[in-house]
């Protein structure tokens, strides 16, 4: 079967002309930088600031919504809270597009959640799982960035990566995950656990 | 450390636990270091996921935001992790323990609230007496140990989050993210006991954000929202905007 995360198979095989990729290291670091000057009321910095996240926002919010129309209105609520707050960002608590990235999820689960029942959600997932989300035009797929991320999600389990791919792409709880899937809390906490360390040293990702 | 707790880890970074584990998930982070650095590091995992959701935004909605922005008031700094003594330290792990990430939305435009009024009445010591007074029956809500929150989004954008204690018999309503009432009128809050509203107070004109105090909720089932004109009404003229159980 073509599972839920089929897509990150399909790595570069499309738009051969992208954008020059950036480094990450550089983005993140520019990213804390501009978060910074936002918080003193920088209104320049957040516009060069929006403009480096404002990709991911979007694409975030329109994965899980993909109502095109709300994801728009989420991503505006996401970026407009980020400057309300950006005076209480501490690189010591994590890094600016995490702090950003975490408060767009939110914005758009909350939106699902207000929606949808669990009945609901369920038919959803039995008709998305193996339908890859394919209405993204735009993405760079050569990014650099994203293939590691690619690669990496591939070095998981299957169930690993379903259970990651309905909680955060769908925007799923665990238990609903675990309802869908038809198994028990305990294992779906752990997978989900498991999944993202395993995601983490093939990333990776440090304390700083 | 109990290993099912620690095991929600994943849970939690990727944002699939509902408001009441959150919380008690932030209250174990509060005493257990390593569960702390865990997250982190898988909370940085996570964000990492959204480079594989790259997407051209819509240009109009760079000028929405930059606009929206430039008319933003941004919150004020530190106010969630201000030193203070120890009882206070308590205070607001408790706090940020018993209400996870809504508490902090509490207390955020609670304080909010607080410098605005301030300002307002900075020679008037008695409103300023009455406000700290006021602040300070919002954090006994936020402590009690039987608080309860519930939170529900407004159709049209924002939401509305109601914490409630029994013990204290009082409840606070947290508007966050909604838009202005309609010129000359304000958001007011009801109490509601088998479908008959009973007032409970007013936002004052222009306001769309911060924290009402509710006391005497005792009996009642829901707390609700309407946009009324603003030297208020005995019965509610809408059907409520929001409606949360206090149940």
């Amino acid at each position: 079967m073509s599972g839920p995360m089929s897509e990150y198979g399909r790595e570069g095989e499309r738009l051969a002309a992208v954008p020059a990729p950036r480094r990450a290291e550089g983005t993140r670091d520019r990213a804390d930088e501009l978060l910074r000057a936002a918080g003193r009321g920088d209104e320049q910095a957040f516009a060069e600031l929006y403009d480096l996240v404002a990709p991911r926002v979007y694409g975030l919010a329109r994965r899980i919504l993909r109502d095109p129309a709300q994801a728009e209105e989420v991503a505006q609520e996401a970026m407009v809270e980020v400057w309300r707050t950006a005076t209480r960002f501490d690189t010591a608590r994590g890094s600016a597009t995490s702090w950003i990235f975490t408060i767009a999820h939110r914005r758009a689960v909350d939106r699902v959640r207000s929606e949808q029942t669990v009945a609901r959600a369920r038919q959803a997932a039995a008709s998305t799982l193996d339908t890859p989300f394919d209405e993204v035009v735009d993405r760079a797929t050569s990014h650099l960035e994203q293939q590691q991320v690619r690669r990496c999600l591939q070095s998981l389990t299957e169930r690993q990566r379903e259970a990651i791919n309905l909680a955060y792409y769908q925007g799923y709880t665990y238990r609903e995950v675990a309802e869908l899937l038809g198994i028990g809390l305990p294992t779906i906490k752990t997978r989900m656990r498991d999944g993202l360390i395993r995601l983490r040293d093939c990333l990776g990702v440090g304390s700083a | 450390m109990s290993v099912d707790v620690h095991t929600l880890s994943g849970a939690y970074a990727l944002n699939a636990v509902n408001d009441l584990e959150r919380a008690a998930f932030d209250r174990h982070m509060a005493e257990c270091e390593t569960c702390a650095q865990e997250v982190g590091e898988l909370v940085a995992t996570v964000s990492r996921l959204t480079d594989t959701t790259w997407s051209v935004a819509p240009p109009a909605l760079r000028e929405k935001v930059l606009r929206q922005v430039s008319q933003t008031r941004q919150v004020p700094p530190g106010a969630a992790r201000r030193g203070g003594s120890a009882g206070q330290r308590r205070w607001r792990t408790r706090v940020a323990g018993v209400a996870a990430a809504a508490a902090v939305l509490v207390v955020g435009a609670a304080a909010g609230t607080y410098v605005v009024q301030q300002d307002r009445v900075r020679d008037q010591r008695d409103q300023i007496a009455a406000e700290r007074q006021r602040l300070a029956a919002i954090e006994r809500v936020l402590a009690a140990s039987d608080v309860k929150l519930r939170r529900t989004l407004v159709p049209g954008g924002g939401a509305v989050s109601v914490a409630v204690s029994g013990q204290e018999n009082t409840a606070v309503a947290t508007m966050e993210g909604m838009r202005q009432p309609l010129a000359g009128r304000c958001y007011q809050f009801w109490r509601i006991r088998d479908g008959a509203a009973v007032p409970a107070g007013l936002f004052p004109a222009g306001q769309a954000d911060g924290s009402h105090l509710i006391p005497d909720v005792q009996g009642f089932q829901m707390v609700g929202v309407t946009e009324e004109p603003c030297s208020g009404s005995a019965q509610p003229t809408m059907d409520p905007i929001a409606a949360v159980s206090i149940a």
